[in-house]
């Protein structure tokens, strides 16, 4: 199944990125001119920079709500933190679709949410989406909020898997919360966060393409243009096969180059045995 | 046991994955006997026909004609995929060499430039000189040799017009009777409707976000300025100069001024494309750019009573020329590899007799045919979209002839530039340096085949 699906489309993305091929007829071999296209592309830097502001911003806010909710809920003695999990964790069982058809609905200038909001407080509507200084922030707090609930999820069950007598030892010794927080579980779900980590730059690169497609379309004027929704306009929309190929190899090594520096710097000098 | 199990969920799931490739309708013949089919084949010298057709703001056309199709040919078994979101399956089915009869596709992602390049496509020449309708009329008496203008790349004749449409500006009638607006004609009337709407907190003009936006005026006003010569320059051919002559600079000075003015409306920047149309026929927005599918697109959040009518865009000055676009051109493709051209030739003759021409009528497409009696178009045509044939054979109206986009990097820019002088982010002459710049490139690309002006 991983062949079918997963390593041939590989290798025929690498023999594709080699071609002209316009996804119609024949191809020739062009050798490495759709990589110096690529290089050449200022388009397609600055919509690898905008998902690298996705990784950057949207990392911290994602990881610190998931942290703050995920320590909330297993820290507290809350009898409803069940209920907190669902709620928090439902945006991610929506489909991406969906969300960006919701969201672009309250964003809308005319008649959205939003605005009716602004207007009975006296403030000025905006065109929430339309407008460069605030189309990408409209995209990251949607992104935010639709994925943090999955990271949060996660790391409850690397937190609830640390032994609790780790937690009552360091009470008994008079740590407060903050302190067991940071001095035990933080490094008892390290291997959890790496794994989140991995999972994340991999959403901010792919993922974060359905909401750009339907919420922007990558404007106003490509400011927020993602580099999935650029390989695919120069796939479909240009019927430029060969080069959205080269396009995604060229991702493909930076992004797994990012992986696994990541990788390798959080990696824990000693491994923890508990 | 358990692996077992495993191995045949695995192949369970293969399965299933080849079931829900397949999205297609049959319409059956009446009889589906041995003996039917092979009637019609010696009948017809064809007993299938496969379509796969795009389905927008014409959905029900294409039933329709088939159900004609089927009364001049019974007992062809038709297969059909009608929906909106075509362009990929043609694609995906053109590389694999299985392609469908006939093809008619629209949208950013129908690259039927690249399809002709590819030789994907059949040249109907000969369809044109030699062909008959379905009533045996020949076909170059029906259609003007000057309509097959937008069906040629370089010197491939791709497509036949069935029926064309037209693409300007509806405004909303009764706004503009309660208001006492003239529809405008002139740029100068425009400015004084939009003076009125203005006042009256009504969205004077916007576009639907990103593509209207050229469609609908960036594009007419190159020929308003410079005529079709000058739009040839600047969106066909690629003329070096072009973009920075006067003319163009004129152009896009006469656009940036319609946001500064007031008369167009930021909010044409990430507008949402169904919420533009909704906003219009809800009252408002008094002006917008679409095409004649514009009424049957919309037919389901119509207010009671609501009317609209279209205008070409006005002249820049008084005796001036107006200026509309032909969207399309070309009315479906056969492929190369199709299995059953004679089918798809057929269905073309179907299209282009006077039943077919009304059906077309019927949903926003202008016919083709000269030899058509017209007096039937009151009957199958709505008073908006008669507005539209009166209006764009006005002798004033420059028609340009236009696809999706000659060139998508062209078309890419033009979205960009007109976001920023939208934004005023850009003035109007870096905008026709930024154009000049990308035709430049467009023009050195290899890959690129610059198309002759016709």
């Amino acid at each position: 199944m991983y062949l079918i699906f997963s390593f041939t489309p590989l290798i025929k993305t690498f023999f594709y990125s080699i071609t002209d091929w316009s996804g119609y007829g024949d191809y020739n071999f062009v050798g490495f001119d759709n990589f110096v296209k690529v290089f050449n592309d200022k388009i397609f830097w600055k919509s690898l920079l905008n998902n690298v502001k996705f990784f950057f911003f949207g990392g911290i806010f994602v990881f610190g709500l998931a942290l703050v909710c995920a320590a909330m809920i297993t820290q507290s003695k809350l009898k409803e933190s069940k209920y907190y999990r669902i709620i928090l964790y439902m945006p991610n069982i929506i489909s991406g679709v969906i969300i960006a058809v919701l969201w672009k609905f309250i964003f809308s200038p005319n008649f959205g949410l939003l605005n009716n909001f602004m207007t009975l407080l006296g403030l000025e509507p905006q065109n929430w989406l339309g407008q460069k200084d605030t189309a990408f922030t409209c995209l990251m707090i949607v992104w935010v909020w639709s994925g943090f609930g999955y990271y949060m999820l996660l790391l409850i069950a690397g937190i609830e898997g640390i032994p609790t007598t780790y937690l009552e030892a360091a009470e008994i010794d008079g740590a407060n919360g903050i302190q067991r927080f940071i001095h035990i579980v933080m490094p008892m779900v390290m291997n959890m966060i790496r794994t989140c980590m991995v999972f994340f730059t991999m959403n901010a690169f792919t993922g974060i393409y359905v909401l750009v497609k339907f919420m922007t379309d990558g404007g106003p004027a490509n400011t927020t243009q993602v580099i999935i929704s650029y390989i695919y306009r120069t796939a479909f929309t240009n019927s430029r096969f060969g080069l959205s190929a080269a396009q995604g190899v060229v991702v493909c090594i930076l992004v797994g180059a990012l992986i696994m520096f990541m990788l390798k710097v959080t990696k824990p000098k000693d491994e923890l045995e508990y | 046991m358990k692996k077992l199990i495993a191995i045949l969920l695995a192949v369970l799931m293969v399965c299933t994955l080849f079931v829900g490739c397949a999205k297609e309708e049959t319409v059956a013949p009446e009889t589906e006997t041995p003996a039917a089919e092979s009637e019609a084949m010696a009948k017809y010298g064809f007993d299938k026909l496969d379509l796969v057709c795009f389905n927008g703001g014409d959905a029900g056309m294409w039933d329709e004609l088939v159900a004609l199709f089927l009364e001049y040919y019974p007992g062809v078994e038709i297969t059909t995929d009608f929906s909106d979101d075509v362009a990929n399956r043609i694609r995906a089915r053109m590389m694999t060499e299985t392609p469908p009869d006939f093809v008619a596709s629209s949208g950013p992602e129908w690259s039927l430039g690249e399809a002709v390049d590819a030789g994907q496509l059949m040249d109907l020449s000969d369809l044109f000189e030699n062909g008959v309708n379905a009533d045996g009329v020949p076909i170059k008496d029906i259609i003007p040799e000057a309509a097959l203008d937008p069906c040629y790349r370089n010197d491939i004749l791709h497509s036949l017009p069935g029926g064309t449409t037209y693409l300007g500006w509806w405004y909303n009638v009764n706004m503009f009777k309660d208001l006492g607006i003239e529809a405008p004609t002139t740029w100068d009337e425009l400015y004084a409707a939009a003076e009125v709407l203005n006042e009256n907190g009504i969205i004077p003009f916007m576009y639907q976000y990103p593509s209207y936006g050229y469609w609908g005026l960036s594009m007419e006003l190159m020929a308003l300025v410079g005529g079709k010569e000058l739009f040839n320059d600047t969106y066909v051919t690629l003329k070096e100069g072009a973009w920075t002559s006067e003319g163009a600079l004129k152009a896009i000075q006469a656009q940036e001024a319609l946001i500064k003015d007031g008369v167009m409306s930021p909010l044409s920047v990430g507008a949402d494309f169904a919420a533009s149309q909704v906003d219009f026929v809800n009252g408002r927005i008094g002006i917008l750019p679409n095409g004649t599918w514009f009424e049957n697109e919309m037919k389901e959040v119509l207010p009671e009573g609501f009317d609209m009518a279209f205008i070409p865009v006005p002249a820049l000055e008084e005796g001036g020329p107006r200026s509309v676009v032909v969207t399309g051109g070309g009315f479906g493709q056969i492929p190369n590899h199709a299995l059953n051209p004679e089918a798809a030739k057929a269905f073309y003759g179907v299209m282009l007799t006077d039943r077919g021409q009304a059906i077309l009528a019927k949903y926003g497409k202008m016919p083709v045919s000269q030899t058509l009696d017209t007096s039937i178009l009151a009957d199958v045509m709505t008073p908006a979209n008669l507005s539209a044939l009166e209006s764009a054979q006005q002798d004033d109206v420059i028609i340009l002839n236009t696809s999706e986009g000659y060139y998508p990097d062209m078309t890419n820019k033009v979205k960009e530039c007109n976001d920023n002088l939208c934004l005023g982010d850009m003035t109007a002459e870096e905008y026709c340096q930024a154009m000049e710049e990308t035709a430049e490139a467009v023009r050195n690309d290899p890959e690129t085949t610059i198309l002759q002006a016709r």
